[in-house]
């Protein structure tokens, strides 16, 4: 994510949003606490996906090294 | 109670009983509305000459013996993202001042049918999320209790008109607290019903999987009346459940005794510091509640902060998703609040909203085994009384986590009630949450606990000048 002034306005040109710059320094100060919160969604499954999703994952992979 | 500040349900029999004309009421209401509202900014817009003739209907309708029920007469108003057929529904936004609604929504038409009569359009927050914002073509709605004061939002004229008695009941919706954080600042009755009870066809979306269309009034009984009317299944909303309803009004027993309360403490005491006028309204409360028979135990979920990363980041990428188009064509045709916190939803990948969706239904999971142990659970509603409407930030809603968000994440139904007043003099709210469509159930709580406080009893404006008959000298 971009996470400073600059990369916020490359970022949100890409997007064709055309937010004046005192109003990036205002959103480029709250991008922190967006991240914390992201990380709070995605600690809170980490076990799941590593118990699970990996798991099937890494047989998914054995099965197609034997085919290949 | 004050005779100038009647409920639905006083007001609903006395209209009955051909004691009250809805004319009058009606006109009691406009009056009220041209000497209070100049102050409070409530209303976006006022339907005046559509309202006095409703209410000429229907008087003649009840006079000659068709009375229709608690709603017939009385006069309501809309937040405005509330589509009204040939009304603007403006979403407090330049963007939509423009635009005038073709058809009804879902829930304007459920309560034409019921007779109520709809008196104009509330202030929100910019699309039920900017707010409260100075840079818009109408200014913010202000808090009775405290002008100086923010009512919360995004409901905001909602919750502000009918703490101020302009109407007798609003409607609002609410997609992370935004019927019970105004409700809580403002002192009234917000209810945010399960997901899918009230039909959300015709009101504009903020975020699909969080919305909530909800009543807004003086008392949970009054509540309970409004919801009767507008619950219902709808083909035209996808999240529109079809489930047998119960008589909302008649399950408001006052009898509570045997009900098992878990107090989310942790919510409000430790993730978040409420200050301590709502820590000890709670806990007065908790005493009431077991005065009157309810059996009360501590719980323990999640942490607030989990609840509140999920819901926040489903609603800024659902909300993005929708005005994306809108904000690459004209980013500053928006207000600052609304278009800053909407470019935080363009931040937001794929894979976190995903993220964030699978881990909902981890606390779905969650809070539905809580509900194996308990009827309903209690917490805050905000952690503080109403700030100073210039002390609110543009970021305010991912600085701290909301204690409201818990419930739109995982779409049970929640009550906000008054539960006493700071040293500010500033209403005080908390919150009942129940199990999925157990909305009998929270009511008949609020219900009982509204009935033995003492806090329905006290209006805003205690030195208030415009009395009654000052209404009618003006009407």
């Amino acid at each position: 994510m971009p996470m400073n002034i600059e990369e916020l306005l490359i970022f949100f040109n890409h997007l064709g949003l055309n937010i004046p710059t005192k109003e990036l320094c205002d959103i480029a100060a709250a991008v922190s606490a967006l991240d914390k919160m992201k990380v709070a969604n995605r600690q809170k499954l980490k076990v799941q996906v590593n118990s699970t999703d990996v798991s099937s994952i890494n047989s998914l992979k054995k099965s197609t090294i034997h085919e290949s | 109670m004050n005779p100038e500040f009647l409920t639905i349900s006083q007001a609903a029999q006395l209209i009955e009983k051909g004691v009250l004309s809805p004319v009058d009421l009606v006109e009691h209401c406009l009056a009220r509305i041209s000497c209070i509202d100049s102050t409070l900014n409530s209303f976006i817009c006022l339907l005046a000459n559509y309202a006095r003739n409703s209410a000429r209907i229907a008087e003649k309708e009840i006079k000659s013996g068709n009375y229709k029920g608690a709603l017939h007469g009385i006069p309501l108003g809309l937040k405005d993202i509330y589509d009204m057929a040939g009304i603007s529904t403006t979403c407090h936004s330049k963007v939509m001042q423009n635009y005038i609604a073709a058809n009804d929504s879902y829930t304007v038409r459920k309560l034409k049918q019921a007779g109520a009569i709809i008196v104009g359009k509330l202030a929100t927050h910019e699309f039920a999320l900017g707010g409260p914002s100075f840079d818009l073509p109408w200014p913010p709605a202000r808090n009775p209790w405290d002008q100086s004061r923010f009512t919360g939002g995004s409901s905001s004229g909602s919750a502000a008109a009918v703490a101020a008695g302009l109407v007798l009941g609003s409607m609002g919706s609410d997609s992370g607290g935004s019927i019970r954080t105004p409700s809580a600042y403002c002192g009234i009755t917000g209810l945010k019903p399960t997901f899918g009870l009230i039909s959300r066809s015709g009101i504009v979306p903020l975020s699909f999987t969080l919305d909530h269309a909800g009543p807004m009034a003086w008392t949970s009984e009054d509540c309970a009346i409004l919801l009767q009317a507008l619950a219902g299944f709808d083909h035209n909303d996808s999240a529109s459940v079809n489930v047998s309803m119960p008589d909302y009004r008649a399950a408001l027993t006052g009898n509570v005794r045997g009900l098992r309360l878990g107090v989310i403490r942790h919510f409000y005491n430790s993730d978040i510091s409420a200050s301590p006028a709502i820590c000890h309204a709670i806990e007065s409360s908790l005493k009431q509640f077991e005065k009157m028979g309810c059996l009360v135990e501590e719980v323990q979920l999640s942490p607030l902060m989990e609840w509140a990363a999920c819901g926040t980041i489903i609603m800024l990428a659902e909300g993005y998703a929708l005005h994306e188009k809108r904000l690459q064509e004209g980013f500053a045709d928006y207000g600052e609040f609304f278009r800053d916190r909407m470019a935080l939803g363009a931040l937001i990948s794929s894979a976190d909203y995903i993220h964030a969706v699978r881990k909902r239904e981890v606390l779905k999971g969650e809070l539905h085994q809580i509900f194996c142990h308990f009827d309903a659970l209690i917490t805050a509603v905000t952690a503080n009384e109403a700030p100073k409407i210039e002390a609110v930030g543009k970021f305010s809603i991912i600085e701290k986590p909301l204690l409201t968000m818990p419930f739109n994440v995982t779409g049970n139904p929640a009550l906000s009630i008054c539960c006493g007043y700071s040293e500010n003099d500033l209403p005080l709210g908390m919150q009942i949450v129940g199990k999925h469509f157990a909305e009998a159930t929270i009511l008949r709580l609020a219900d009982a606990y509204e009935r033995t406080t003492v806090w329905r009893r006290r209006p805003p404006f205690k030195n208030e000048t415009c009395t009654l008959n000052d209404f009618f000298k003006q009407a």
